[in-house]
């Protein structure tokens, strides 16, 4: 198969879930759903812009453009939502020199990230709550390595950070579906809008432990050297350490579709903001993504 | 219709937002600041500071980093060219005394330039015309058969060009019946250390400990981390069984020191020639306010005694030099087919 042929294909696969509307199975992902498990697959790929500074290597901030690819699975019971995914990111980034009026410098460096993260949420106060709207509140877990290449910064070009960080987590959904139809009255001609199931979401992580492993004093270290056995790897990460401080926070400010059949689509903005002191120089990363997602009814 | 709608949901939009605005500028206001700068006193002060706080061999040296400082401070300016900068932090860092300090500019890159200091000692003009006329290239190497055809010449020019094993398997097979072999490392600058073991590892035959890395890990110029250990493995399969001999000089440097401390470990191999560069130290490498880029040495490399010599160059086991009167001969590959031939 071509990758043309793969495009294509997959392009014919989202529009298909996108806009499909046969009624496979009854609605049920709402937030006041009735039934008791609903299951959902739900890839997507997101474009953002991102700023870092490593501070062990450069005072200088570096501000680029990425995108990414996710995979995220959510479980709900009327008692629970659980999600957890995968997303690994791929994005450039280009240091903020200040500007010369002799010879301009223009370091880059690539950022390339995997995330895996794990959370579980639980209505609150439902009886004093109006109808549209739903609370909940727990906890997240999230990993996230970042690789970063910078070749003008010779044996220091490649830099290695890991973050896990246990978070508190609420959610704030509010319904904004269209109940009735309505009809726009245009003089000409008339607009009839459909009833449509669509939801307002605010999503807010806390970081509450929140460990780094972060390189050295010296940020490049020779350790024992085994010759040719000598893994890439320990030279790289051989005396990176583990801390226990910083802070990271995610938002998420998401719209959601459904159709009839329990598929649909969101649009959302998302923010993942990192501070990592670690044991000597500090990290900082924030991304600020736009991402759209499918929504798979599994069950 | 519209207006009742958003009248109807003017609540939830405002409240929606506001969190949105709030949480997403967190980060300015948490984050540290970054500080990109032209002031020549901040990036003076930041290459000063960084070179204090992580260069390797100040006591090794007798460097007093703060007489440094209070020498090249007072050149400063706030209205001097991007050129007057260069010169004034290069020359600053002309005084570590190490090839391993550079400062990388859009415009020039300095360097202490020791190979420069001393005299050369290699022609490779002598060598392809007098001694291997129909040289053969296998990747990066240059060898064959020297006059006489018991012992034989590999050229390796620099560490920075990949090898193979293949290429290793090729050339040990084709010179397995000689009495000795001659690896030419004079004038190579050194590169990936990764290719020190890879061509060592064909004459050591069972696991040997060659010296020991410390590394910088705080503030104190003497704050240094344990001896790590280097060791070299055996190749498992094709190996070289006859005496070395490894030609070096001032332009040997880097991996290539890194290459002849391991030697003095090893009792097949005998270093000919001079002291090499030295370059002990493994560059580290980062940017200053202004964007230009910077590299120093953050760690040390120990001889078996833990003794630090590798910085200043490592010796030779038989001093050679080159006769530049004489641009037919070689004397110290003549020097080093000598000693393979007791």
């Amino acid at each position: 198969m071509t990758p043309k042929k793969i495009l294509y294909l997959m392009l014919f696969v989202v529009a298909t879930i996108h806009f499909s509307t046969s009624p496979i199975q009854a609605q049920t992902e709402v937030p006041n759903q009735k039934s008791n498990k609903k299951v959902d697959f739900q890839p997507s790929l997101s474009t953002s812009i991102f700023h870092f500074s490593d501070f062990a290597t450069s005072p200088l901030n570096y501000l680029g453009f990425g995108g990414s690819g996710a995979a995220n699975w959510k479980w709900q019971t009327q008692s629970r939502q659980h999600f957890m995914g995968i997303d690994f990111f791929s994005g450039m980034a280009i240091a903020n020199a200040p500007l010369s009026s002799y010879f301009q410098p223009n370091n880059s460096s690539t950022v390339t990230s995997f995330t895996f993260s794990d959370q579980h949420l639980f209505p609150i106060l439902k009886p004093k709550l109006p109808n549209f709207l739903n609370l909940s509140v727990g906890g997240k877990i999230i990993s996230t390595s970042f690789f970063r290449s910078n070749s003008s910064f010779q044996n220091n070009g490649t830099g290695f950070e890991s973050l896990l960080n246990l978070m508190l987590s609420g959610k704030a959904t509010v319904d904004i579906s269209r109940k009735e139809a309505w009809t726009l009255d245009l003089f000409l001609f008339e607009k009839t809008f459909k009833p449509k199931e669509r939801y307002l979401s605010f999503g807010f992580d806390a970081g509450l432990l929140n460990m780094n492993l972060r390189p050295s004093y010296s940020y490049l270290s020779m350790l024992e050297f085994n010759g040719s056995e000598t893994s890439p790897i320990s030279l790289l990460l051989g005396d990176h350490s583990w801390s226990l401080n910083g802070w990271r926070m995610n938002t998420c400010f998401e719209y959601t579709r459904y159709r009839k059949n329990g598929n649909g689509y969101k649009w959302a903005y998302l923010w993942d903001a990192a501070y990592v002191p670690g044991k000597f120089e500090n990290f900082q990363i924030a991304t600020h993504s736009l991402r759209y997602t499918l929504i798979v009814n599994l069950k | 219709m519209i207006n009742k709608m958003i009248k109807k949901n003017t609540t939830k939009i405002l409240i929606f937002s506001t969190i949105i605005l709030l949480t997403t500028s967190c980060e300015l206001v948490m984050f540290d600041r970054a500080n990109p700068s032209t002031d020549p006193y901040e990036n003076f002060n930041y290459l000063w500071n960084e070179i204090d706080k992580k260069y390797s061999y100040f006591e090794y040296k007798d460097l007093d980093w703060d007489a440094v400082k209070s020498k090249y401070e007072v050149q400063l300016r706030d209205s001097m060219s991007d050129e007057e900068l260069f010169d004034v932090l290069a020359n600053m860092m002309i005084e570590l005394r190490d090839d391993h300090s550079n400062l990388i500019a859009p415009f020039n890159i300095s360097r202490y330039n020791l190979p420069m200091k001393k005299p050369a000692n290699f022609n490779m003009r002598t060598i392809k015309e007098f001694y291997l006329p129909n040289g053969r290239s296998t990747g990066a190497f240059f060898h064959d058969f020297l006059p006489g055809g018991d012992l034989a010449y590999i050229r390796y020019s620099s560490f920075s060009n990949p090898i193979s094993n293949q290429q290793l398997d090729h050339i040990i097979n084709r010179y397995s019946n000689t009495k000795g072999l001659i690896i030419d490392l004079r004038e190579n600058g050194g590169g990936s250390i990764n290719n020190v073991p890879m061509i060592l590892e064909r004459f050591v035959h069972e696991k040997t400990q060659v010296g020991y890395f410390i590394n910088r890990n705080g503030e104190g110029h003497s704050d240094f981390s344990e001896p790590y250990n280097f060791y070299l493995n055996s190749y498992d399969s094709i190996r070289y069984m006859q005496p070395v001999a490894v030609l070096t000089d001032r332009g040997s440097y880097s991996a290539t020191t890194m290459f002849s401390l391991a030697t003095k470990a090893l009792d097949n191999i005998i270093l000919v020639g001079d002291t090499t560069g030295g370059g002990g130290g493994l560059p580290n490498g980062g940017e200053l306010p202004n964007g230009w880029n910077y590299r120093f040495s953050i760690t040390q490399l120990l001889d078996m005694n833990k003794q630090n010599f590798a910085e200043a160059g490592v010796p030779p086991d038989v001093t050679a030099s080159y006769d530049w009167n004489d641009l037919t001969k070689d004397e110290i590959l003549e020097k080093a087919m000598e000693e393979l031939r007791k």
